[in-house]
């Protein structure tokens, strides 16, 4: 494979067609030199109107677009912008300036690459780089399982046709090769200025932070555009209005000036568009912290948040694999760790409608970005169309709420703060750290959350910290769950048990336990005098992994309306360009989160928790919960209101499920809990020592 | 016999505007990017760069000369003439182009007259050189017939 794909390397660049734009004659012609040595197709112009109105009339005949920074016709910054907006080509700046300002400012804008010139032949050898990495990007978002249906358009595109088998086969590089000797073509969406402007005045009618793609999509009344061509494009607006808010050199033209998106989002989106993660400063200072996370459920297999890798493949052809490591200079493979985790074929037969830990997802937490009120979060279609593509049945529904939704591995953004995820997921929190280091985290409203296994709902006020399975949202009160350790989760749900018990032995998730060993002496307690309760409920020893995978079948399967996951596309393409998944059977590897430590280190010995990980040996007792998250808004600022924690008042669900559950209870139960959402106005779900504080 | 004369009169005249710093390792880029599929590549971006250059050089001091100076607009003249002398290796052009955006970012209409005159003068005596280059080059392929 790898020298087939070599062989296409060795013959792709060749023919490359490229738009080079620089009003100084001279360079010009020292560029088309350069250009036809390396064997590409220049196609040269002085102006940027020309080359803006080339791209446009000709939107499938260049592969890349290198512009000169100062023109005097145009601000390079500006063609780079609409380029980015209309096009989405690489676009690669030059500029005789090499201050570090002014590069900056370039990739600020969406440049992949600054050149300073004089422009050398080594420069321009190197810069069919950026069009295969965007390339592999866009096939990977294909392969991630979205349907054909997701893709357009346009009469000069040839349309490529991915088979669900194909994209089953497991063997996606097969298909990239294919795709790059026949054609260097891709399907691209071209936003005319005509479109852009109905895109504009959408996103105005509907207020720039509620847009989103579906209603944008309905309001424009194209019909030939997807919504995840939409989402798309509304993403790299959203990030043109953040930068020209946040910059002074840009001209905001008809843009509102005003944007608050957080900080993960931008840098997300900055991977869609440059094909490279830039983390912003919150996120490397989180994620140092964040060293590492393993599980063995689909649920687990989420984030570090932010930095989804190509390293995470799974694949059913490999069993037992090393599921990979997210985040920076982890590396795959040093994993080994990972227990076999949960037979998805078990799974499937408890939660026929719902995806469980057979499907997963390595999101990062920025994310899940809209959602509208019908729940078409992305999360949640992500785990559908993995769903779907996985079993080949469309028969997960996306729940209501984001956290549904977030439930395979997908964390959502937080709005303003931090968030990490350790394992698990996270859900976004609004306003403060969100800390998720297995399990699932959702949105805390004003007060960090921390997670550091099992699922943490939203914290409204007040610091959470999880260190056990499931993490219900507080309200007032600091939460601590102890590290995960030697029970059976089963025991966590005693008020519920009529509906749940332990599922079989099939599942079993002995790192957990390991990692409570770790956790333990790593981790400073924050709050001490609760005590010590090791005989009490939160220990789930061989930590059943069915729970987890479960419980995300459930807030999966508790959504109302059925999705597919061409939805997905738009959003979702980071991520699914990172994560090339196919049927994961048997086993899942494992997973590795961290940025610093080193894979090995942190999967055995140092299952330390980031400075911000206060692991507490206290246990709260027979706090059950159930963490289904109905009701999971994200993107909207009312969002935290909204996570749901699915249970109800009488403290229930871990859903944990045997074979005996009377399945059909189950899910009376969680439609019941669905129809009681909108907790964020203050229900509790736990009983125990922290009862409703709302 | 003349064509080797022409020749190391040439390459003399090259080696000296290398050792006098008038060019820099980029031309030796140009030089290797001429091949056969661009036998005339070299002159022909030189007598580009000639052309362009002096056109840069009469738009900015038209537009200093002007009450009232658009800095900006010179800065990019600037820009573009540091940017074309940049992918000749007109290596002294280049340099003092970037003193010449520092007038102009100080916004300083004198600052800017004498390094305007200052470029003029380099430049001018690069053409002279650049074009007695050409000549010789001419001169040479002249005493070669043509295939």
């Amino acid at each position: 494979m790898a020298a087939t794909q070599a062989t296409a390397a060795r013959k792709f660049p060749e023919g490359l067609r490229v738009l080079a734009v620089d009003d100084s004659p001279v360079c010009l012609m020292l560029l088309e030199a350069l250009l036809r040595r390396c064997k590409y197709q220049p196609t040269m112009t002085r102006d940027a109107a020309t080359a803006l109105r080339m791209l446009r009339e000709r939107p499938g005949d260049f592969d890349l677009v290198i512009s000169d920074v100062h023109m005097l016709d145009m601000d390079g910054f500006k063609l780079l912008e609409l380029i980015g907006l209309e096009m989405d080509l690489p676009v690669i700046m030059q500029s005789a300036n090499g201050e570090l300002e002014t590069m900056m400012k370039g990739v600020t804008h969406g440049a992949c690459d600054y050149l300073v010139k004089p422009v050398s032949l080594k420069d321009i050898q190197n810069i069919w780089q950026h069009v295969w990495r965007k390339r592999k990007l866009d096939i990977r978002n294909h392969n991630g399982g979205y349907n054909d249906g997701g893709e357009l358009v346009g009469a000069t595109r040839t349309k490529r046709k991915y088979t669900r088998k194909m994209r089953n086969d497991g063997d996606n590089y097969g298909e990239n090769k294919e795709n790059m000797d026949s054609t260097l073509k891709r399907q691209r969406v071209v936003w005319t200025p005509e479109l852009h402007r109905d895109f504009v005045i959408a996103v105005h009618e509907l207020g720039v932070d509620r847009a989103v793609p579906r209603k944008i999509l309905r309001m424009m009344k194209v019909d030939y555009m997807t919504r995840e061509n939409i989402a798309s494009h509304l993403q790299k607006y959203r990030l043109y209005l953040k930068r020209i808010s946040t910059q002074t050199g840009m001209d905001p033209d008809q843009f509102p000036e005003k944007w608050k998106y957080m900080n993960e989002l931008d840098a997300l989106k900055n991977y869609c568009e440059n094909g490279r993660y830039r983390l912003t400063p919150a996120i490397a200072s989180s994620s140092s912290s964040n060293p590492f996370a393993r599980m063995n459920s689909a649920s687990a297999l989420a984030t570090n948040g932010f930095l989804p890798t190509h390293s995470v493949q799974l694949k059913n052809s490999q069993r037992n694999m090393a599921m990979g490591t997210v985040g920076h200079g982890g590396s795959p493979g040093n994993n080994p760790v990972f227990q076999p985790l949960q037979n998805s074929s078990n799974a499937r037969k408890c939660f026929p409608s719902g995806p469980s830990g057979s499907s997963f997802a390595n999101i990062s937490n920025g994310l899940v970005l809209d959602t509208d009120d019908s729940g078409s979060s992305y999360a949640g279609m992500f785990c559908k169309s993995m769903w779907e593509t996985s079993n080949g049945s469309p028969s997960c529904h996306s729940g209501n709420s984001s956290a549904n939704k977030s439930n395979n591995g997908v964390s959502a953004p937080a709005n303003q703060f931090q968030v990490q995820s350790k394992f698990g997921f996270s859900a976004l929190a609004n306003q403060f750290p969100v800390q998720s280091n297995c399990g699932f985290s959702a949105p805390a409203n004003q007060y960090q959350v921390q997670s550091n296994g099992g699922f943490s709902v939203p914290a409204n006020q007040f610091p959470v910290q999880s260190n056990g399975e499931f993490l219900a949202p507080t309200n007032q009160f600091p939460v601590q769950y102890p590290e995960v350790n030697n029970q059976p989760l089963v025991q966590m749900n005693q008020s519920s048990t009529n509906h749940f018990s332990t599922i079989g032995n099939d599942y079993q998730f002995p790192d957990l336990a390991n990692c409570s060993k770790y956790w333990q002496p790593t981790a400073p307690s924050m709050f001490p005098d609760l005590g010590h309760n090791d005989g009490t409920s939160f220990r789930p020893s061989q930590a059943n992994i069915a729970n987890i995978n479960q419980l995300s079948s459930f807030a999966a399967s508790s959504g109302q309306e059925p999705m597919f996951g061409d939805e997905l596309h738009g959003q979702m393409s980071p991520i699914m360009s990172t994560i090339s998944l196919s049927d994961f059977d048997d086993q899942m590897g494992s997973f590795n989160i961290g940025n610093d430590t080193s894979p090995a280190e942190m999967m055995h010995d140092n299952f330390s928790l980031g400075s911000d990980s206060n692991i507490s040996s206290s246990t709260p007792t027979d706090s059950s919960f159930g963490s289904t998250f109905p009701d999971f808004h994200l993107d909207s600022p009312e969002m935290p209101a909204q996570m749901l924690n699915g249970g109800d008042e009488d403290g229930i669900l871990l859903p944990v499920l045997d074979d005996t559950v009377d399945q059909q209870d189950l899910f009376d139960q969680l439609d019941e809990n669905n129809g009681r959402e909108k907790l964020g106005s203050g229900r509790c779900v736990r009983k125990g020592p922290f009862e409703c504080f709302f | 016999m003349a064509a080797a004369a022409l020749t190391s009169q040439l390459n003399a005249l090259v080696n000296n505007m290398f050792a006098m710093g008038l060019l820099d390792d980029q031309f030796q880029q140009l030089q290797m990017l001429q091949d056969s599929t661009a036998p005339d590549f070299v002159s022909e971006v030189v007598t580009l760069f000639c052309d362009d250059g002096e056109r840069i050089i009469c738009e900015l001091s038209r537009q200093l000369e002007k009450p009232n100076v658009d800095f900006d607009r010179v800065d990019s003249y600037v820009h573009q003439l540091k940017g074309s002398s940049a992918s000749v290796g007109a290596q002294k052009v280049k340099n003092t182009c970037i003193q010449f955006r520092e007038f102009c970012q100080q916004r300083s209409r004198d600052g800017c007259l004498k390094t305007l005159d200052l470029v003029r003068t380099e430049f001018y005596d690069l053409r002279n050189k650049f074009q007695a280059m050409l000549q010789l080059e001419q001169q040479i392929q002249a005493c070669y017939p043509k295939h």
